[in-house]
């Protein structure tokens, strides 16, 4: 089933170049882990932006679960699509943690209780519980990242759209934010993860979408992508140490399929056993 | 170089210290890398170098910082703008100027420096950054990452001989990130500027800085060479870190068993390592 479908979309900045997306079509389904990847200006941010109704096609059509987007408001399209902005300082307004989550959920007309038992959910599961009445501006980078997920969250979007969600936060709250994906996977959600941390693409993501100048370039399996070390020279990103260092390996006779570390750990221990 | 003494350090409106007894000597030419988990005081902990505490950031402040003899609370964060660079976590906060050229002038015609000088620092510093395609951008229009090469431009021209950077590649692609990881040891090995580094991805600081301070709770854990700090996991995860992919995959490695007698603290180490193995 799919839950988003975007069809001959055709979008630019500049009215008088090439636009960026030129006849661009991609459906995305339910239940899915999706890795957009793709250089600094690929239009990677620019494609989630436009999902979500700030920005509007100049021709082509963007459905949500078959109903088409165009006439809808932001507002609206926010009721199915949650985006978490790489800059976690715009979506925050009130001056205190609690406030920014009740506000989120002010649109939904949840009752009191149901209202609380979120809050207090969100605050938990993310540690924020200490600076409930704090003022979100005097929180670390980090802690506004964490707060910024969790007023998406909050609102239970179908489909829930990350933009590097990784940047500015410790490994430990990344495992966090993993473990929370996964719950949204097993949900039968959408998570379209916007990312340069190739790490976390390779572990976390049934599917990378690889991008350049508005065109798709890769879309297909996550082991697929990395197994040929192509797939990055094409869109010019490079590999990570990790993978750097077991391609070249390869010469020396590690196996092709080898990408993650308990794959390498299980071919040695067979290896010497 | 840099000498802070027993500083006490607590934001107005936080409910407790955010820094506490932090003392830290650091001679020119170093390359150090800060870290810590996240709201442990690292940022806070940079502030201190600029002079953003005491004179920006309100709050109670106790003990003594000095830059190159300096003491931060007789000088204005003009006047030390000339010695310290430095790059905030956020990259929008930092943009002033409409186009990315202007941007890179804005801080040296404020200090005076003649327009022949500035045009030989912008495109030098354009070049060692490798923005040259984001020249004639506006910067309004710049994404995250390239804002952040925007700003180290910059901060670059106005040749400090500190650089302090707050999360500089958390923006960044692999590809970018491995350019100003180079571009980073060139300053410090060929120009001799000391650079401190904020930093999550600890597999970066492997390969890239000397020294490794760890921050948690407002206090110095940990202070020592990379590979002495990033290879001891007991450390690491104790201070509610994550040792780096490296490690992690080394230390599986000794728990299935395998014949491991050195944790490598470089992938360049490792790939000899595992090298050996496969033969």
């Amino acid at each position: 089933m799919s839950l988003i479908e975007i069809k001959n979309l055709i979008f630019g900045y500049n009215p008088n170049q090439i636009p960026l997306f030129n006849n661009f079509s991609l459906t995305l389904p339910k239940g899915e882990i999706i890795s957009i990847i793709g250089r600094n200006g690929a239009g990677k941010t620019t494609l989630a932006k436009l999902m979500i109704g700030m920005l509007r096609p100049q021709k082509g059509n963007i459905l949500i679960d078959n109903e088409a987007t165009n006439k809808k408001t932001i507002a609206e399209i926010a009721e199915k699509i949650g985006y978490v902005f790489q800059n976690p300082n715009i979506m925050l307004f009130t001056n205190t943690v609690e406030k920014e989550l009740e506000l989120s959920l002010l649109r939904l007309n949840i009752p009191k209780e149901e209202a609380e038992k979120r809050i207090q959910e969100m605050l938990d599961f993310f540690n924020l519980e200490i600076y409930r009445k704090v003022h979100p501006r005097l929180l670390s980078r980090g802690e506004k990242q964490k707060l910024a997920l969790a007023i998406v969250l909050i609102q239970n979007p179908q489909a829930i759209i990350l933009d590097e969600p990784f940047s500015g936060i410790d490994i430990k709250q990344k495992i966090q934010i993993r473990d929370y994906i996964f719950k949204l996977k097993e949900q039968k959600r959408l998570v379209l993860i916007i990312t340069h941390d190739l790490d976390a693409v390779l572990e976390y993501s049934d599917r990378v979408i690889s991008m350049d100048f508005g065109n798709i370039i890769f879309n297909g399996q996550t082991e697929q992508f990395f197994y040929n070390p192509t797939n990055l020279q094409k869109v010019n990103l490079t590999e990570t140490y990790m993978l750097s260092m077991f391609y070249s390996l390869r010469k020396e006779g590690l196996p092709e399929n080898i990408l993650k570390r308990k794959e390498i750990i299980s071919y040695f221990k067979h290896k010497f056993s | 170089m840099i000498s802070i003494k027993k500083v006490n350090f607590q934001y107005f409106q936080s409910p407790n210290l955010v820094l506490k007894d932090v003392s830290l000597e650091i001679e020119e030419g170093e390359f150090i890398g800060i870290i810590g988990p996240t709201g442990c005081g690292k940022s806070t902990l940079c502030y201190l170098l600029n002079g953003l505490i005491p004179h920006s950031m309100k709050g109670y402040f106790d003990g003594n910082v000095r830059i190159m003899g300096r003491n931060t609370r007789s000088e204005t964060v003009d006047e030390l703008s000339n010695i310290v660079g430095y790059m905030l976590q956020e990259p929008s906060f930092q943009i002033i100027t409409p186009n990315v050229e202007s941007e890179i002038a804005f801080g040296m015609e404020n200090s005076g420096i003649d327009r022949e000088t500035m045009r030989e620092r912008i495109d030098y510093v354009i070049k060692i950054l490798g923005i040259k395609h984001l020249r004639k951008r506006v910067t309004s229009d710049l994404s995250e990452g390239e804002k952040q090469r925007v700003i180290l431009a910059s901060i670059l021209a106005l040749e400090p001989r500190l650089l302090v950077l707050d999360e500089c590649s958390s923006m960044l692609d692999l590809t970018s990130k491995q350019e100003l990881a180079n571009t980073l040891r060139q300053l410090n090995k060929k120009q001799g500027k000391t650079i401190v580094m904020i930093e999550h991805d600890l597999d970066f600081l492997l390969d890239l800085v000397d020294r490794i301070i760890l921050i948690n709770d407002g206090k110095i854990i940990a202070d020592g060479s990379t590979s002495e700090i990033l290879t001891n996991s007991e450390l690491i995860i104790q201070n509610d870190l994550v040792p780096p992919l490296l490690i992690q995959l080394f230390n599986d490695f000794k728990e299935n068993l395998l014949q491991v007698e050195k944790i490598p603290s470089s992938y360049f180490e490792a790939a000899e390592i595992l090298r050996g193995w496969l033969k």
